[in-house]
């Protein structure tokens, strides 16, 4: 199944990939993410909030978004 | 449909005529400012290497490890973009429309406004380390573009406490009601080419609910810090006084206490007393009734004159008394003899 990913760690670029069916949120993030922390990010299918077991449909909607974005002086 | 969703509507079709209206900016960039920073990072530490300055070295090492740690995430990105070979991609009008029901559902409240061209949503009271920032509005104007071709934004402080050196910085990465983004300006100026409201306002949010203290407009542990008038170095609450004349803020090494009255005062308010050469204010200094020199009450004597003076006349007198050593050796007798009954009189009983 095809779904839009909006990884906004880092540069923020969105992206049409295709998974396997039944597959779920977690499994997805650990694809993509590696070894970084679920925790640490906020994970919208959607738009809206998700439990990581949730399995994701054909179209839906991922973004992944740190929680902690850090500003700088310059 | 009800009427805030007709103006929701009414909005997202706005937002993306004017996203779609706009030449898009190129995305293909190196990172050239993180790498000359790196660079600059790494001269700095050789530098500092050179001169023995253990310290100094250390902080860059960690100053430096953070902007290759940056260089390599917008390596990575531009990497990212390249393999996705997707062209920029802008909301439909409807998925705008979504973006702003998703806004209501996660702030509480979204304010529109039509005829300015913003959409507000206000974050929760913000606390960092301690100190309280109070609640802040995001406010994004999409009437307006920056010169790059991204849609104008602000961050308005509700219940501003500002730090005490600058008015303006009412968080430390906002001032003057811009956001400094540090690692997230991509991300964040993506989110609005994209039009991916909701990913921008809470990514913003992100960033006001995050303290970095590696680079800071005000850093939070100077946050109710002033500066020395005098010396300009930055004193906390505790560590700071005023001179008691003219009130400046100074810190403990600048003031100096009157040598009579012990309070502090600027160097400016304070004078030097010509006999001990210690430092009096205006209130405590005299002079002497004799030269008029400035004097601290502790060196004026009971005579009003100082000490100088007293032991000038001291000198004199003694100097006279041994000019004139017959008057020393026949000296005037105490009481002086009276002729006879002159003013004297009668006094009755």
């Amino acid at each position: 199944m095809k779904l839009l990913l909006i990884n906004n760690d880092g540069g923020g670029f969105a992206d049409y990939i295709e998974v396997p069916a039944e597959t779920t949120v977690a499994q997805l993030f650990e694809q993509k993410m590696g070894d970084a922390k679920a925790r640490d990010y906020l994970i919208r299918v959607n738009r809206q909030p998700c439990p990581p077991n949730q399995r994701l449909q054909d179209g839906d909607r991922i973004s992944i978004t740190p929680t902690k974005i850090e500003g700088a002086r310059s | 449909m009800k009427h805030p969703q007709k103006r929701f509507w009414r909005a997202a079709s706005r937002i993306h005529h004017r996203l779609v209206s706009e030449e898009p900016p190129s995305q293909l960039k190196l990172p050239f400012e993180d790498w000359w920073h790196c660079d600059r990072l790494i001269r700095k530490r050789q530098q500092a290497q050179r001169r023995g300055w253990d310290l100094a070295v250390l902080r860059l090492e960690r100053e430096l490890q953070t902007g290759v740690a940056q260089l390599i995430k917008q390596l990575t990105t531009l990497h990212g973009e390249l393999s996705s070979g997707l062209p920029q991609q802008i909301s439909f009008v409807r998925e705008l429309y979504a973006e702003l029901l998703a806004l209501e559902e996660e702030f509480g409240e979204v304010k529109l406004d039509l005829r300015a061209q913003t959409i507000s949503v206000s974050t929760e009271p913000i606390e960092l380390e301690g100190v309280y920032l109070g609640p802040f509005e995001i406010c994004l104007d999409f009437g307006n573009q920056n010169t790059d071709g991204s849609l104008h934004y602000r961050v308005i402080a509700r219940e501003p406490n500002p730090a005490i050196t600058n008015d303006s910085v009412t968080h430390p990465h906002v001032q003057s009601e811009v956001v400094c983004e540090g690692e997230g300006q991509m991300v964040i100026h993506r989110s609005l080419e994209q039009g991916r409201l909701f990913d921008f306002f809470t990514m913003v949010a992100s960033l006001l609910r995050t303290y970095n203290p590696d680079s800071p407009y005000v850093a939070l542990s100077d946050w109710d810090s002033v500066e020395c008038t005098e010396c300009a170095v930055v004193i906390a609450a505790n560590e700071q006084t005023r001179c008691e004349n003219c009130e400046i803020t100074l810190c403990m090494e600048c003031a100096k206490d009157c040598t009579d009255c012990d309070c502090p005062f600027c160097h400016e308010c304070l004078s030097r007393c010509n006999t001990c050469h210690g430092d009096c204010c205006s209130s405590c200094m005299q002079q002497c009734i004799q030269c008029s020199a400035d004097c601290c009450q502790r060196c004026l004597l009971e005579d009003e004159r100082c000490s100088d003076c007293d032991a000038e006349e001291t000198e004199e007198t003694n100097e006279e008394l041994q000019e004139t050593p017959d008057s020393a050796a026949n000296p005037v007798p105490a009481t002086a003899v009276q002729p006879d009954c002159l003013g004297e009189t009668v006094v009755p009983a």
